[in-house]
This record gives C-alpha cells, sequence and structure tokens, in this order.
C-alpha cells in the first residue's frame, strides 16, 4: 500500500519540479535559424546570400501583375482578354488614374520592389561582414557590385512608375524618409554604382563566374538607361561606349526570331536577364510571366509535347496595338513583325497553330517559345526574362550621338542589318525613335519610357498629359508612411 | 465502499447501546413516472452521513438505523425525500424527477461543481442530444442548441465545422476556435470523436468558468466527457441509423433559351452560335441545355454503428467502444469520409483512498476530398456545353465535352465533370489517445489529489495525385503528378491537481490547486514529383516510380513547451452567498514575454434561498450572478524573437544554387489577452416547469495580433497591437410540463452579438486590407472585422436625362441606362476610390435556435430549429463575371427580371449593366444578406420498453435540414469560409435517415 502511495507521490512531485523550471519552457524556434548564426568566416556563405539576392530579383522581375501596370502604357499594348478582367489596367492605359491609388498590382508592386531593396541592402551589409571576418576581399566587393547593380536597376522601376520616390541603401534610413524629385533619385542611384563598376568580372554576363550574373557591361548598360532616363546624354555615352567596343556587331543574336525563346536564353546579346525559367525541377515557381500574356485560345503544337499537342492556353493580357501593326507593316518588317506578332487562326513563324479568341486576334510574341524547344505545355515554358539587351545599348548610343550633334548611324545600322532591313544613312532622331518602337515593342514597357523622356509622350499618346508620367503613390502607402507624403527634396 | 459500510456499522454497534434501539429498515426505491426501480438511490441517515447505503438494482435497500431516524432518499436528478423510520421497518419510496436539477453535477475544468454553486455562465448537452444528428464531427449536432455558440455546418464529408463562442475575439481565422479538452487533453476540434463516445459536452462561456484554462480560453472551453460505466451497472448498447443525402436549396440557373435571350439582348451571340454550330439547335436556341448542378450532384448515403459495453465487476468498472461511421457525400468524384473508433476505459478502485484508471481511443479516418473548384465551374459555365462530346478527338481518358469548342475560351470556364472525377485527394488519420489518472484520498470526501497523464499522438497521411489527362486547352495535364506529405502530432499534458472540499457549519468552501506541463509537437514531410511510371493506379502512386529530376521534397515542424500553475477557491455561505476566484499562471516556450497572469472572480446570490423570498411563489428558484476575469490565446503564432534566415534558390544556367535571405524585420509576440465581463440571471419557476438563463457578455481582446504594417516597404509583420470588443447578450429558457401521458417541453436560446474592432495599429493606422483584391474587406476601428468595403449603390440608372443630368459624376462611373448608380458616399462630386464605404459584415448580430419536444406514451417527437440575423456575405460567385466576362452563365431570376425598356423597375442591372457591375469594383449589389431561418430536424420516434428482460429500444424516423428558408442567392448561406466569401461553397444537403438504439 505504502509503496504505491509513495511510488505515486514520488512520481508526480519529480515531474511537476522538473517541468516548473523556467529553462524547461526556454527552448528554440525550429526551422528557422537566427541571422546571427551565420558564420561570417566561412567564404561559402558569401555565395549563398548573393544567390539569396538574385533569386529575389528573380521573383520581383517574373511578377506578371508587377509588369502589366510597369508594361500597359505605352501605344504598343493594349490590354486583351475580356472588357471586365483587370479592366483598371484599360483605364490606365487610357491615362484615367481615378481607380489608380487604390489598384492592387500598384501597391503589390510597391510593396514588392520596395521589400526586395530591403533584402539587397541586407545582403550589401552582410558581404561588408564576411570581408571583415577574412573572406577574399576582391570577391566581396565584386558581390556588393552586384547586389548594387541590381538593387539600381529595382530602383529604375520604382523610378519609371511613381517619379518622386525615397532612395535609401541602409534599412536604418527608412524611418521617417521622404522622397526625392526625379531626378535626385536618379542622380543618386547612379552615384551608388558608378564607382563600383571596376569591381565587376569584366566579361559577358553568359561566361561569367556564375553564368548570367551581373558583370561590368550590365553595370554600364544600367547607367546608361538611369542617364537616360534624366536625358544626360553625355553619361549615357561614357557607358554605352565600353559595352559596344568590346561587344561589336556579333553579340547581336543572329537570328531574331529565336532570340525570344530558348535558344535565346544566355546568350552574347542579354546584358541583364532573370533567369526564372521553369526548366529545372526547382523551378522558381509560377510568377504568371508567360501564362498572363499567352493567347487564350486553342494553341496545337508541330511538335508534341510530353505526348500531347496542346499547348496550354493563356490569359492573352497583352495585344499588340494597329498602330504598331501598321508602322510594321509600312516599314516591310519581316523577321521582327512574325516574332513579335503572333495572328488568331494562323500558324507562328514556327509553325505552332493559335485558334480564335472572342476578344483578340493578336497576341505579343516576345515570350512564345516554340513546341520544339518546350519541356512542358506552358505558354513560354523555359524562357528566362530578358531585362536589357544590347540592340537596346546600340539605339540608346545612336540617340545620345545625334542628340550631342555626332554621327549615330553604327548603333542603328547594326539593329536594322539584323532585322533584315536596309541602312540609314545620318539618321536623326525621330528615325532612331522609330527604330526602338520597333526592335524594343512590347518589352518591358521601354516605348512608353522612350516617349515620355525625350517629352514625345504628349503627341504620340491620347489623353497624355505630363502630369500622367508617374502612377499616383498606392494609397495604403501614403497612409501607413506619413514621411511620404511630404513634398520631394 | 463495502468496507467503509461494514466499519460504519461496527461504530454504530458500539455506539448503538447509547442511543436509541436500531431496527433495519428494508424496502423498495422506485421511479414514480415509470414505475421503475430508481438506480443509485442512497439511503442516508438524517445528521449522521456516515450511516447509509445505496439501493441495488432492484432498488431495494437495507439499512439499519434507530427507530426514531429521519431517512434522507437521494438520487441525481431526482428530488430528495426525508422521511422519518417512526419505527417502521418497511419503507417504499417513489423518486420523482427534480426537475430544478439543482444538485446536477456539472463538470468544469479540473473537477466537478453542483449547478446551484456555480457563479460562471455554463451550458450542457448531453449524448441523447446530439446523438441522433447524422453529421460527422459532433460539434456540428449542436448548432443551434446552445446560447452563445454559432455553428457553421457544411454538407462536405468529414468537413470541421466553424465553432465561434461568444463573437470572434482575434483577428486571424486559425486563431480562432475555442479549446477542446477531452480527458485532459488539449485539442482544436474533436472531429475525430464519434457521439457515441461522448457521454456530456459543458461549454464554459465566462471567464469565472474559462479562465482555469487561462492559456487558451479566450474563445471559450469545450469540455468534453466520454462515456463512463454507471456504479452497479452493465449495460450494452447500441445506436445506429442509416440516411440518405441530397443536395436541396438548389439554385435555378438560366436554360439555354433564357440564356440566348439574355446574350441577344447584350448583342454577342458568337458563343450561342458556335454551341448551335457544334452541337445542334434551331431558332438561335441551342439544344444543348445541360443543368450542371445536376449532373455534378448525386445521392449520398451516411450511416453510423457504434456498439459500447460498460460495467462494474467488484473494485473496477469499465467501458468498451467500437464504432464506424461513414459518409459518402453527394458530389460525383470521389468524395466521402469514414471513420473507425475503438475506445476503452478503465476505472479501479483497489483501496478506499486510491482511484485509477486508463483510456485509449483510437480512431482511424480516411477522407476523399472532393475538388470544391467542380462546384463554382459549374456555376460559372453556362448550359448550351453538353457534358460529353464524342468528337473531342484530343480528350481522354473520358471524352468530356469542352467549353473552348463553344469559343468558351478563358481559364474560368471548364467542364465540372471532367474536374470532379480528374481528381484524386487522399487524407487519411490515425490518431491514439493514451490517458492514466490516479486519484488519492488523503482525507476522505475532503482531501484529494489526482495525477493524470495525457497523450495524443497523430499520424497524418495525404495525397493528391493528378492524372493525365485531356479536355481542352485550359483543363489538361499531359504529365501526371503526386504530392505526398506525413504529418507527425505528439502532444503530452501532465496534470497534477489537488482538492480540498469541506463545509463549516454554513460555510463551503472547495479549494483546488494545481500544476499542469505541456509539451507539443508536429513534424511534416512532404515530397513530390512528375512523370510516374504505370498506369496511374492506387498501387503505383509512389514518389520513387516518379522522374528524379522532377522531385521536390520538403519538412518543417515546430515544437512548443509550456507549464502552468492553476488554483480555484469556491466559497458559499448557506448555499445562498456564492463566491468563487482562479488564478493561473502560464508559461509559454512560444512568446519572447513568457508569462501570462490570467485571474477571474465571480460572485452569486441565490436570491431564491433568501428568509424574504420563501412566500413569493413566482421563482422557485433565482440566481443572480456575475464574474470577470482575463482569458489567454496562445494559438497565435509563435514570436520570432529575432531576425531570422530564409532560404531560396536561383537557377543558373539550368543549375540550381541555393541562397540564403537575411531577414530585416522580426516579430515580438507576447500573449493575447480577452477580459470578459459576464453577468445573468439564472431562475426556475411555475414548479419547476420554466428554467431559463439570461446573461450579458462583454469581452475585450487586448493585445490582439494583427498584421502591422511597416513604413514604405509595405511589409508586414506580426504584433500585439490590436484590440476587439464582442459583446451581446444570452436568452435561455425552456418550458416542460406534461398532461397526463402527454408531455412536451419547448426549448429556446438566443444571442445577439456586436463586434467591433477597437484598434489595429494604435495611432500608427486605423485600417488593415484583407480579403482580395475584388473582394476587399477591411478591419477598420468602429466596425466589425472583416467588413466588406466597396462601393454603394442606389438603384439603377433608367434614363438618358438621370445620366445627362448627374453630369461629370455619371461620367466617371461609366453611366449607362440600365447600369447601378454608385452612391457619392463623400459628397465631393467625384466617383473615385474614395467613396468605397462599410457594406456589411460576416457575422450575425443576432441567432437563435430552439426545441419543440413531444412525448405521448411510448411516442416521442422533436423538431429542432435554427436561424440567423443580420448578416452579410459576399456573392463572390456571382462576381466571378469580373474575370468571365459576358459569356457567363446567369441565373434564373436574373434571366426572367432584369432591367430592360419594359421592365424599368427591375433590381437587376441589364445585362450589360451586369457585366460594368462586376468591373472589378465590388459593390453592395454584389453583398448579400445572409440570414435564413431552418427547420434543422424533424425526428419521430417509438420506444420498446422490456422487449426481453432489461432490453429497451428506440426506433426513430429523421429528417435533416428538411426546410430552409433565405433569400440570399447562393446554394447555401451557411458559408463555412472565415471571412464570408462565397465562391466555392459545398451545396446544402437534407437527410433522411432512420435509426435505432438498443440497450440492454
Amino acid at each position: 500500500m505504502k509503496k504505491i502511495f509513495s511510488g505515486i507521490i514520488g512520481a508526480a512531485l519529480a515531474t511537476m519540479m522538473f517541468t516548473s523550471c523556467e529553462g524547461w519552457i526556454n527552448i528554440p524556434v525550429e526551422a528557422t535559424p537566427p541571422a546571427s548564426t551565420i558564420d561570417y568566416s566561412d567564404p561559402a556563405g558569401a555565395q549563398q546570400v548573393l544567390i539569396g539576392a538574385y533569386g529575389q530579383f528573380c521573383s520581383k522581375m517574373s511578377e506578371w501583375s508587377y509588369e502589366t501596370v510597369f508594361g500597359i502604357r505605352g501605344d504598343d499594348l493594349d490590354k486583351g482578354s475580356s472588357p471586365t478582367d483587370q479592366a483598371d489596367l484599360t483605364s490606365f492605359n487610357n491615362f484615367d488614374y481615378s481607380a489608380a491609388g487604390a489598384y492592387w498590382a500598384l501597391g503589390g508592386a510597391w510593396g514588392g520592389y520596395y521589400g526586395s531593396i530591403g533584402y539587397y541592402n541586407e545582403a550589401i551589409e552582410a558581404f561588408g561582414r564576411y570581408a571583415e571576418a577574412g573572406s577574399d576581399a576582391a570577391k566581396m566587393k565584386d558581390y556588393i557590385a552586384q547586389v548594387k547593380v541590381l538593387r539600381a536597376f529595382t530602383y529604375l522601376r520604382i523610378a519609371r512608375l511613381w517619379g518622386e520616390i525615397p532612395v535609401y541603401f541602409k534599412n536604418s534610413e527608412r524611418t521617417g524618409i521622404k522622397r526625392l524629385t526625379h531626378a535626385h533619385a536618379i542622380e543618386k542611384v547612379i552615384a551608388d554604382i558608378e564607382p563600383v563598376i571596376a569591381d565587376l568580372e569584366k566579361v559577358k554576363p553568359n561566361k561569367a563566374t556564375l553564368p548570367g550574373q551581373v558583370t561590368q557591361y550590365t553595370a554600364h548598360a544600367v547607367v546608361a538607361k538611369l542617364a537616360a532616363e534624366i536625358l544626360d546624354y553625355d553619361k549615357v555615352l561614357e557607358h554605352t561606349a565600353p559595352i559596344i567596343s568590346d561587344y561589336g556587331k556579333s553579340a547581336l543574336f543572329s537570328d531574331y526570331h529565336y532570340l525570344f525563346t530558348n535558344k535565346g536564353n544566355l546568350s552574347d546579346e542579354n546584358i541583364l536577364e532573370a533567369q526564372c525559367s521553369s526548366r529545372a525541377a526547382t523551378a522558381t515557381g509560377w510568377n504568371g510571366m508567360g501564362s498572363f500574356q499567352g493567347p487564350g485560345a486553342v494553341i496545337t503544337a508541330k511538335v508534341a509535347i510530353n505526348g500531347s499537342t496542346s499547348m496550354n492556353s493563356g490569359w492573352s493580357f497583352f495585344i499588340p496595338t494597329d498602330k504598331i501593326v501598321n508602322l510594321m507593316k509600312s516599314r516591310g518588317e519581316t523577321v521582327r513583325y512574325e516574332t513579335g506578332i503572333l495572328w488568331a487562326d494562323s500558324d507562328t513563324w514556327y509553325g505552332d497553330h493559335i485558334g480564335t479568341n472572342a476578344y483578340t486576334d493578336r497576341w505579343n510574341g516576345k515570350f512564345y517559345n516554340p513546341s520544339g524547344l518546350c519541356y512542358t505545355s506552358d505558354w513560354g515554358d523555359g524562357n528566362n526574362v530578358r531585362l536589357i539587351r544590347y540592340a537596346d545599348i546600340l539605339l540608346l548610343d545612336s540617340e545620345a550621338k545625334v542628340a550631342k550633334g555626332q554621327n549615330g548611324d553604327q548603333g542603328i545600322n547594326w539593329v536594322r542589318e539584323r532585322a533584315g532591313l536596309k541602312a540609314l544613312s545620318n539618321a536623326n532622331a525621330s528615325q532612331i525613335m522609330e527604330e526602338r518602337f520597333v526592335e524594343l515593342c512590347f518589352e518591358h514597357g521601354e516605348r512608353f519610357y522612350d516617349l515620355v523622356r525625350t517629352g514625345k509622350a504628349s503627341s504620340e499618346l491620347s489623353g497624355y498629359t505630363d502630369a500622367k508620367r508617374f502612377y499616383p503613390i498606392p494609397q495604403t502607402v501614403l497612409d501607413a508612411s506619413g514621411s511620404l507624403s511630404e513634398p520631394a527634396e | 465502499m463495502k468496507a467503509k459500510l461494514i466499519l460504519c456499522l461496527c461504530m454504530l454497534l458500539g455506539a448503538a447501546t447509547a442511543f436509541a434501539q436500531n431496527i433495519t429498515v428494508t424496502g423498495t426505491v422506485t421511479e414514480q413516472a415509470s414505475g421503475e426501480p430508481a438506480l443509485g438511490v442512497s439511503i442516508v441517515v438524517k445528521g449522521n452521513a456516515s450511516n447509509g447505503t445505496i439501493a441495488d438494482a432492484l432498488g431495494n435497500y437495507s439499512i439499519s438505523v434507530p427507530s426514531n431516524a429521519t431517512l434522507v432518499f437521494s438520487a441525481i436528478g431526482m428530488k430528495s425525500q426525508e422521511v422519518a423510520v417512526n419505527g417502521r421497518t418497511t419503507i417504499d419510496i417513489q423518486m420523482v424527477e427534480d426537475a430544478e436539477l439543482l444538485d446536477e453535477i456539472v463538470v468544469i475544468g479540473y473537477g466537478t461543481a453542483k449547478s446551484k454553486d456555480l457563479t460562471g455562465a455554463i451550458s450542457s448537452v448531453k449524448s441523447d442530444d446530439i446523438i441522433s444528428t447524422p453529421i460527422s464531427s459532433p460539434m456540428g449536432a449542436l448548432q443551434g442548441k446552445v446560447a452563445g455558440v454559432q455553428i457553421l455546418n457544411s454538407a462536405n464529408p468529414g468537413a470541421t465545422p466553424v465553432v465561434r463562442v461568444r463573437g470572434v475575439g482575434s483577428f486571424d481565422s486559425s486563431y480562432q476556435g475555442p479549446l477542446y479538452v477531452v480527458d485532459g487533453m488539449f485539442f482544436d476540434n474533436i472531429d475525430f470523436l464519434d457521439s457515441s463516445n461522448i457521454e456530456s459536452i459543458t461549454i464554459l462561456k465566462d471567464a469565472s468558468s474559462a479562465a482555469i484554462y487561462g492559456v487558451r480560453a479566450a474563445n471559450g472551453v469545450i469540455l468534453v466527457t466520454t462515456r463512463n460505466g454507471v456504479k452497479g451497472q452493465s449495460k450494452v448498447s447500441y445506436d445506429g441509423y442509416f440516411g440518405v443525402q441530397q443536395a436541396c436549396n438548389l439554385m435555378k440557373l438560366a436554360n439555354s433559351a433564357e440564356y440566348a435571350g439574355l446574350m441577344k439582348e447584350f448583342g454577342d451571340l458568337t458563343t450561342v452560335n458556335e454551341s448551335i454550330k457544334h452541337w445542334g439547335g434551331s431558332n438561335g436556341i441551342p439544344a444543348t441545355d445541360t443543368d450542371w448542378y445536376r449532373e455534378l450532384l448525386k445521392t449520398g448515403t451516411i450511416s453510423s454503428n457504434s456498439v459500447n459495453i460498460s460495467g462494474t465487476a467488484d473494485k473496477a468498472s469499465y467501458v468498451l467502444g467500437i464504432s464506424y461511421f461513414n459518409n459518402s457525400g453527394i458530389s460525383k468524384g470521389d468524395n466521402d469520409f469514414s471513420r473507425f473508433n475503438i475506445i476503452s476505459k478503465g476505472d479501479y478502485t483497489p483501496f478506499s483512498w486510491l482511484k485509477a484508471g486508463a483510456n485509449i481511443t483510437v480512431s482511424n479516418s480516411t477522407r476523399k476530398n472532393s475538388n470544391l473548384t467542380a462546384f463554382r465551374e459549374a456555376f460559372l459555365l453556362p448550359s448550351f456545353v453538353p457534358v460529353y462530346d464524342e468528337n473531342n478527338a484530343e480528350a481522354f481518358p473520358t471524352k468530356y465535352a469542352s467549353p473552348q469548342a463553344a469559343g468558351l475560351t478563358s481559364g474560368y470556364f471548364a467542364n465540372p465533370l471532367a474536374r470532379a472525377e480528374y481528381n484524386n485527394s487522399l487524407n487519411k488519420y490515425l490518431r491514439v489517445l493514451p490517458s492514466l489518472y490516479a486519484e488519492l484520498s488523503f482525507i476522505p470526501e475532503k482531501l484529494k489529489y489526482k495525477f493524470s497523464v495525457a497523450q495524443e499522438y497523430n499520424l497524418g497521411n495525404s495525397k493528391v495525385y493528378t492524372p493525365t489527362y485531356f479536355v481542352s486547352g485550359n483543363q489538361m495535364a499531359n504529365v501526371n503528378s503526386l504530392n505526398k506529405q506525413i504529418d507527425y502530432y505528439y502532444n503530452t499534458i501532465i496534470d497534477n491537481i489537488l482538492t480540498y472540499t469541506d463545509r463549516f457549519g454554513k460555510h463551503g468552501l472547495t479549494a483546488m490547486v494545481g500544476q499542469s506541463a505541456r509539451y507539443e509537437n508536429y513534424r511534416f514531410l512532404q515530397s513530390s514529383t512528375k512523370k510516374i511510371a504505370g498506369d496511374g493506379s492506387d498501387n503505383y502512386h509512389y514518389i520513387s516510380l516518379g522522374d528524379k529530376g522532377e522531385n521536390a521534397t520538403s519538412d518543417g515542424g515546430w515544437s512548443y513547451r509550456g507549464v502552468s500553475f492553476f488554483g480555484r477557491a469556491s466559497y458559499d455561505y448557506d448555499s445562498k452567498y456564492l463566491a468563487s476566484a482562479t488564478m493561473r499562471i502560464d508559461g509559454s516556450s512560444k512568446y519572447q514575454e513568457k508569462w501570462g497572469y490570467f485571474p477571474s472572480f465571480g460572485l452569486g446570490w441565490v436570491i431564491s434561498n433568501e428568509d424574504w423570498m420563501q412566500d413569493q411563489k413566482v421563482f422557485d428558484y433565482l440566481k443572480l450572478r456575475g464574474s470577470w476575469g482575463l482569458l489567454g490565446n496562445d494559438k497565435e503564432p509563435a514570436s520570432d524573437g529575432y531576425a531570422g534566415l530564409g532560404t531560396n534558390y536561383y537557377n543558373m544556367n539550368n543549375q540550381t544554387y541555393g541562397g540564403i535571405i537575411i531577414e530585416n524585420k522580426f516579430s515580438w509576440l507576447k500573449w493575447e489577452v480577452v477580459r470578459e465581463i459576464n453577468a445573468g440571471l439564472s431562475f426556475t419557476s411555475l414548479g419547476g416547469r420554466l428554467t431559463g438563463e439570461i446573461d450579458y457578455y462583454n469581452r475585450l481582446t487586448n493585445n490582439a495580433v494583427v498584421m502591422n504594417t511597416i513604413p514604405v516597404t509595405m511589409e508586414t509583420i506580426l504584433a500585439n497591437s490590436g484590440k476587439i470588443l464582442n459583446s451581446g447578450v444570452e436568452f435561455q429558457l425552456g418550458w416542460h410540463d406534461s398532461i397526463g401521458d402527454f408531455g412536451y417541453s419547448v426549448d429556446l436560446n438566443a444571442t445577439t452579438l456586436h463586434n467591433e474592432v477597437k484598434s489595429i495599429q494604435g495611432k500608427d493606422l486605423d485600417y488593415i486590407l484583407t480579403g482580395t483584391a475584388e473582394f476587399r474587406q477591411i478591419m477598420k476601428v468602429g466596425q466589425p472585422m472583416n467588413s466588406f468595403y466597396g462601393y454603394k449603390t442606389d438603384g439603377l440608372w433608367t434614363s438618358e436625362a438621370e445620366i445627362a443630368a448627374a453630369g461629370d459624376f455619371a461620367k466617371q462611373q461609366g453611366a449607362q441606362v440600365g447600369y447601378l448608380k454608385y452612391v457619392d458616399v463623400n459628397n465631393d462630386g467625384n466617383f473615385d476610390s474614395e467613396d468605397r464605404t462599410y457594406l456589411g459584415a460576416p457575422y450575425p448580430k443576432f441567432t437563435f435556435g430552439g426545441n419543440i419536444g413531444l412525448n405521448w406514451r411510448n411516442w416521442d417527437f422533436g423538431m429542432t430549429f435554427y436561424g440567423v440575423a443580420g448578416i452579410q456575405i459576399c456573392n463572390a460567385k456571382m462576381a466571378m463575371r469580373y474575370w468571365a466576362g459576358a459569356n457567363m452563365n446567369f441565373t434564373h431570376d436574373f434571366a426572367v427580371d432584369h432591367f430592360t425598356e419594359s421592365n424599368k423597375g427591375s433590381k437587376n442591372p441589364s445585362v450589360a449593366g451586369l457585366l460594368a457591375a462586376a468591373n472589378g469594383q465590388i459593390n453592395d449589389y454584389f453583398i448579400e444578406d445572409a440570414s435564413y431561418f431552418q427547420i434543422q430536424n424533424i425526428q419521430l420516434g417509438y420506444n420498446f420498453k422490456k422487449l426481453w428482460n432489461k432490453l429497451d429500444a428506440r426506433v426513430y424516423l429523421s429528417a435533416q435540414n428538411p426546410f430552409t428558408f433565405f433569400k440570399y442567392q447562393g446554394y447555401t448561406p451557411e458559408i463555412v469560409d472565415a471571412t464570408g466569401l462565397d465562391r466555392e461553397t459545398y451545396p446544402m444537403a437534407r437527410t433522411f435517415s432512420i435509426g435505432l438504439k438498443i440497450n440492454y
């Protein structure tokens, strides 16, 4: 009797005492290591932090909803699908921004881009700590420069969307930060990366240590584009020159058709590329870059994919306008016309057949991957997102030279030659603008940004006024961040 | 017990010489109502509690008492009787039911108490009330039976009901839900239990009752007591029912003729003509007329069989139970739920001072999930597409028709039958719940100590397999894929409880002190692959058979520990003045601020026991009570506490590299604490025939966890900055009476709820947008949670003149004749996003339920009903037109009554107007009143008494959900979505069943 009694009491008291210690409830959280556990003396970790930054970059640059608000406003694209599907985009295309303050994709783009900036800032700080702990100093400088360029490109996007934006390179500066004017913001970003260009590898991105990473040419290209935004042509030329002198004419991908397919991945022409293809099993995930612009019709594959001759339909969001179609026709465009515009109820240049759609009769072809190169039947399967092409740099170079009163024929003629057109002599600014239109149409809204920065938007775009250059800052952002309502400095 | 008896008798013998002569009194105790022997009757000498006995199974007793003694006869549920012996040697007694049930013992946290001594708001439901309801989860059967408890059920087999006790006290739906305590173990739902395993369910609604479970009591505590053996009885019982289920209240959708008429008005007959071209038709009306919902639904069955054996043997009592439940759903395609439970309990009292017991419950369930997308697609797809189409050359394995063939090229149009068939999703759970306890009596009847250990092992297996199939370019998979996951939960709770009960003259005191330790773990391992070899049948669903290059694996888990110290003191003076206080101190490994303190106080005044109340005839019993307390909610996610590391990857030239992301923000969380005030009145009147309770409750959740927005980046991080208020009144009334052989009872309960957000981010931000971009909801200070946020409308634009007169305001909304007329809410003359406002909320302001019971001789009849009012939900499936466009199907009601030149008074816009209305601007046309009234259950039963020996049986017929009345344009107004969005909802079902209960 007594034994059972005392046995039970003993067990109970023991458990009580054991579990009452505060130490018993002080256990670490599972599955999330603290940032403080990083071993900064291990150089392999630095590459992981670099990859982390690229992963962020990829997910933001392949997000379809950001792409729609970014690319819809030019006269090269209309919104397709049914009239009510994301109808706000049509309003933006017509420069009616009344719903823009509350539009979800704009709020999402703001949060997405600035969120990634936060991660780039942390990564750059981390490289500093790796360097202090003894990692190869030159390599750390290279990593820092790479992430700075990714950050700068993100700021370019933000500046193009909202104009007067806050720019910060350290997360601690974020509290109470005020906006900068468009020009000041661009200048601050340029000043951030110009000094570190020399730290990068001096090879084409596809030949770098990590294929497709940011190299000196990428940095030059990003500065050139930033400078073009504020019409600083001297700086544009300063940075297009080193690229052109090393790339020459051969860097242009010879077959325009295949430039925008898997074959064009990591080509010499791609100066900045987000490698978000779905090819690997551990694909970065579906951000919809292909699906949202794919034809909403029955697509019959010429070459069977996994035994099926059907390709997945898309949502038909980006539709070439009559203006670009007619312009291409009148110029006698061949390969650019076939690649850029895919017609309903007809075969593509490759031989896949696209059916009909109730609302639209044509689609943007610059994300199309022919069935013979496809791994799965998603539209654009395996395509990377081409962010800056060499053709863009050549044309910027021509534009800058002409603006400075020099001869800009070299760039524009190389581009024309690749597209199967005759050379021009003494090309003028409007010819170069038109060349940019047909070469870069449908690509991340370049057309719209070309028009606004050169002051041609009011004449070319109906409904446009200078007040409409930038979207309004999302209402939710203003409500949560009081300091952004103050005047820009 | 026997030992004690002998001991007492010996003592009495010794003392007998000093008192009057002892005599032996015998007799039989029966129940007055039935004439049957009364069970469990205790007979005690008044003033000498140690001299007592218990009547046996036939009601016979024998006791040796002084000849001038008074005997007290008492039993649970019966009125106590005092009878003077007066020298008689045979005294037969008839026990009468105690309608007041004042001596009823109620299970409260870590103990039991008499109902009359409670200061808190507690409701109890017995097994009999729920056992014949055909539903998989026992909690679902409680709908409408308890004031203050709102339950949302779905006819989806195996669905977990949404349970809300006194409103919604946390922002995120994953932190909501009450705490379930089953035999000492904490659960988030009791789906694994069978109704036949349950003896009673007690709901602790207010602080003074629930605070003893401080750590997770903020949303109410539901104590489930599993069946115990009854002393002195052996019992075998069988409960079973079999029912047939059919969808009911199906909405009528437009048929092909109506659809063609509407599209003609709209001016786009492309798809109608395509259908005629492919599948025939004439005069512009397609011949195909598919009623998609009817095609998708079938008759389901529901059945339950359980056998329970309980008994006593010498010093032990045991319960053994086995039950099998099966529900095959009303949707085509694999859709069913089956559950097999075994329960075994044993209690052993080897010595008078020691009682020990062990239980084990094993529950094995399998659920084949239906694909709810099929229901959404059945709503969207017009009727002019047939189910099958032999001409759909590429379709395999079954020749389903492709909506694309009729020009419906958007991804929103898919063949619902194909969606339901090509769906293979399976969840299996094996739960084993062992527990054991030991109870030591240090001082008999006064001081006892209980030690208990409860564990849960839950092994879950789930699998989703997609076969290769083709219906159209939008509905195809040319590689198969498999996703498997193994979940493992392992929890342990150890309790140490010391209880002291005593009476000193008129003072009664029960004190309890306890300590508890909790250990909770969860692990999962998930793997997926594609291109599995084989013909796709179940035998080949293995990851190892897939393409190695397509394998992806991930895992995760968490582990939490908690320790608590708690105590309770209940005091009563002469059963007139009651006071109770509890205190619980909880520590949890989840938060930075680890310790939470949860006190509560309750006071009660039994007015009817006052001397000056003895003369009045109105109230037999009247108690006034009130309580205040703090309750905690540890269901919020664990605090980060530090900036963490995340991982991602990036492919460079098709080679995958692993990346690390360094977080620059982290959450620092502490307990969410609810401060609850309750004031109530309980009464019994008119000879015990009328009982009632009224309670006022006021619950304020402080430190509610809500997403805070970080300026500039708009990233969100959880923080304890929110405050939510839930308040209201509960009524419960019951009337029981009989006229001769005819007995009847009416029970009613009603609850009001006022839910309001009091704070989001303090002074920094007073709102947070939730929901999705298309169906915006908002948590804003001063409004209910998850309020719908959109544009207000005021009828239609009925003429060009009206539009012209409104000028810019009309132009800004793209007004045309027949369109919805939006309201300029902020009166600034402009129509823009500033005109969005509060349109309603998905929490009912008023719920009520009731039961009418009749019995006559061996027949019994019951009808329960339930209703809600003051609730709105978003008819998101109608608003799908925003994506699906003009071609989406219409409802029959719209087809016959919408705006046209000849029908200007319609409340529905024109066809073009309906399209524009869904134009991305959520407005009150799509926010509908979801009030409803439902006759929940009608049951008719016949009791067979004493068919053979002790054998009783009851046969019954029951109809579940026979009639439901609602205006909402949907398949059911009971949306199980936590935020009130009806997009893919399983239809409501009506069940007719026949059941049998046998007791021996």
